[in-house]
């Protein structure tokens, strides 16, 4: 790679290559595993005695984690500004969705959800969604369609019995091989991605006009 | 002199010069930049990188502004629309001398 193509591709995908930012999410979905154990643990008991202090309990602690999970991203974006520096992107360069495509994007799989009784669908289509945008969103916490998603999110984990959402019966171990897959293929974009923009800095310094 | 050796001859310097390029395509690339970006993408030093972006203010070509942020001073770059035209024109012309000296051989695109 030319020293332009190389000073072009970093200035374009600086956003998408801080990929650190990525971490907290992982964290997020590692934790996860563990609260869906519990989760399932708890529709068990449920079914039986109809006590659902677990189903509150356990949203109350995903918003809890995944608000910190947003504000542990935001941070290490100070952090990459601080140590990388900062740039106000190009308006030229295209957005990965255009709102109108965010739209079906977000919606879609919600109604999809509803249609098939299950809420599994909506994590995978939210989770792949979510990388999207944090990899393209230069100040995605005060972006409005992660703060949709963020809640889409939320709302899925748990499992919310809507009469129409219902959580799986069967579906503890599934559901924690999701988790592990969805904080594995984070933690390996956001490895990816930093290692990426460690390559890209300038790796030999452009000569002084004097030595040109 | 043949045509292109004389377009390469007239070429601008205060574009030219490698470091002054550098900084011009990185600031082709975005809105703006900051000085601690133009360290990490360019590789020059903090005294080069300052005396240049100094060189491109003087030329016009850039403006250099001092913006807080985060509760920290800090200076950014971008091209005006002078230098816009310039860095593109003087792509433009590097990719007119290349054609003339190096041309495609014939049938490839």
């Amino acid at each position: 790679m030319d020293a332009l193509t190389r000073i072009r591709y970093l200035t374009h995908h600086y956003q998408d290559l801080q990929g650190y930012r990525l971490l907290p999410f992982a964290v997020f979905f590692l934790v996860g595993t563990q609260y869906d154990y519990w989760a399932g643990y708890g529709y068990e008991q449920w079914k039986v005695d109809y006590d659902n202090t677990w189903l509150m309990t356990f949203g109350i602690g995903m918003i809890a984690l995944g608000s910190i999970a947003v504000i542990a991203s935001y941070l290490i974006g100070r952090w990459y500004e601080e140590r990388y520096g900062y740039i106000a992107p190009h308006p030229d360069v295209p957005r990965a969705f255009p709102e109108q495509q965010w739209l079906i994007l977000v919606s879609a799989p919600f109604i999809f959800g509803f249609l098939a009784g299950t809420h599994d669908v909506l994590c995978w289509v939210g989770l792949w969604i979510m990388y999207r945008q944090v990899k393209t969103s230069p100040a995605f916490v005060r972006h409005v369609p992660l703060a949709v998603l963020y809640i889409l999110l939320v709302f899925t984990f748990p499992g919310i019995d809507s009469g129409a959402i219902t959580y799986p019966e069967p579906g503890i171990n599934h559901l924690v091989v999701k988790n592990l897959v969805a904080a594995f293929v984070l933690l390996v974009a956001a490895l990816w991605n930093h290692h990426l923009l460690e390559t890209l800095r300038a790796p030999s310094a452009v000569p002084s006009e004097e030595e040109a | 002199m043949k045509e292109p050796y004389r377009e390469l001859a007239n070429l601008d310097r205060t574009l030219h010069a490698p470091p002054r390029l550098a900084i011009l395509s990185v600031l082709m690339a975005c809105e703006r930049a900051d000085f601690t970006f133009l360290l990490t993408t360019t590789g020059l030093t903090k005294g080069n990188l300052a005396s240049n972006l100094a060189v491109l203010e003087a030329s016009g070509l850039v403006i250099i502004e001092k913006e807080t942020r985060n509760e920290r001073v800090r200076t950014t770059a971008r091209l005006t629309g002078e230098g816009q035209a310039a860095i593109e024109e003087h792509w433009g012309q590097l990719e007119r001398v290349r054609a003339q000296l190096f041309p495609a051989p014939a049938g490839s695109a």
